[in-house]
């Protein structure tokens, strides 16, 4: 009994947050989504240990493992848009992909570089 | 079957439960055959596509459901806040270096795209700008996209193709490039493949998890405020 009380306490902390958040994007007519403003909230909270890791633990750790559940309906929605392009599919997926690829590489090697920098050279992790 | 939909919207809930369920398996098996590069989300989206198709249901009548579900990917996505809180310690350590190198990366693609856009496939001006943002997450995008007069249909699938292509080729570029750092693996996978990078991210580990998060909500950030000025000066260096 507990712990499902502990579970639906966690899952209410994080419905407020989803609800805050999407009403800061609404109120303030913010440029990023409520996802992003949301994670930061959460952050921020943690940070300034107005919540515990241990308040959020249980369905924090299970939800993050199953984001992609969330996302399916959305990614379904996508096919739909999918006729608008059919035509061009071939440049879009090239520079999509190539695009992608750059901004792997140039954030890995700057992140590895800059890392070995600051470590002297000595690879940490 | 499509009006059982419509008249039961609780249905199209329990059939992505269940269709994800099966995913997920899906996904391990290939897993335990060493095929691990095709992201999870994939393998959701083909069983619940055909699904769709084959029992002849259309997307409205499913979303009116489903779209539940979608409502609560906010509060789902902000556990994300907890996988990056973990690493707290490397946030304090490197944040010079995670401000820089996201921003990097962000420049580097803003100026491919714009060159491979503009003279190697001539593509018109609005397709164009809806190409830009492909490297944050939809609803993100989908807002860039809108400011800068590009459209929304191509922009939504761009910032899909670029987190299922990320995902997927992310550790053989690493490898390529030899680079070991979970730092730069979770900070690589959150810049240029937003959620679904980062789910490849936190099955990687717990630094790579934390990075890709904070990845994900720094170039957010980072891209709303870049994109527009980089947009500008290019304009105006190159027309």
């Amino acid at each position: 009994m507990k712990k499902i009380l502990k579970i639906l306490s966690e899952i209410f902390i994080l419905l407020a947050i989803g609800a805050i958040s999407s009403f800061l994007v609404m109120f303030f007519n913010m440029p990023v989504s409520a996802s992003v403003i949301a994670i930061m909230i959460l952050f921020c909270l943690l940070l300034t240990k107005i919540l515990k890791e241990s308040h959020i633990k249980t369905t924090g750790d299970f939800l993050s493992k199953n984001l992609i559940f969330f996302f399916t309906p959305a990614a379904v929605g996508i096919i739909e848009e999918y006729k608008y392009i059919k035509d061009h599919i071939l440049p879009f997926f090239i520079i999509c992909a190539f695009v992608t690829v750059v901004i792997l590489i140039t954030t890995a090697l700057s992140v590895s570089i800059l890392e070995k920098k600051i470590n002297n050279g000595k690879d940490i992790d | 079957m499509e009006q059982i939909f419509i008249d039961y919207p609780i249905l199209s809930i329990l059939l992505t439960l269940v269709l994800y369920i099966i995913s997920h398996y899906i996904y391990l098996c290939f897993c335990k055959i060493k095929i691990t590069f095709i992201p999870p989300v994939i393998f959701a989206l083909a069983l619940v596509s055909s699904f769709l198709l084959l029992f002849d249901i259309s997307y409205e009548a499913y979303n009116k459901g489903a779209m539940v579900i979608t409502y609560l990917a906010i509060p789902a996505t902000a556990t994300l806040g907890l996988v990056a809180y973990r690493r707290k310690d490397l946030l304090k350590k490197y944040y010079p270096i995670i401000i820089l190198s996201i921003s990097i990366g962000i420049v580097c693609g803003f100026i491919t795209t714009f060159f491979m856009a503009k003279y190697m496939f001539n593509l018109d001006y609005k397709v164009m700008m809806s190409l830009f943002s492909k490297s944050t997450t939809t609803p993100i995008a989908v807002a860039i996209t809108e400011n800068m007069g590009g459209l929304r249909a191509i922009t939504v699938i761009a910032v899909f193709i670029s987190g299922c292509f990320g995902a997927a080729v992310a550790l053989i570029i690493f490898k390529i490039i030899r680079v070991n750092s979970p730092l730069a693996h979770g900070l690589a996978l959150g810049n240029a493949a937003h959620a679904v990078g980062t789910v490849k991210a936190i099955s990687l580990g717990k630094t790579e998890g934390s990075m890709s998060s904070l990845a994900l909500t720094i170039s957010a950030f980072l891209n709303v405020v870049f994109l527009p000025l980089l947009l500008k000066l290019f304009t105006i260096i190159f027309n």
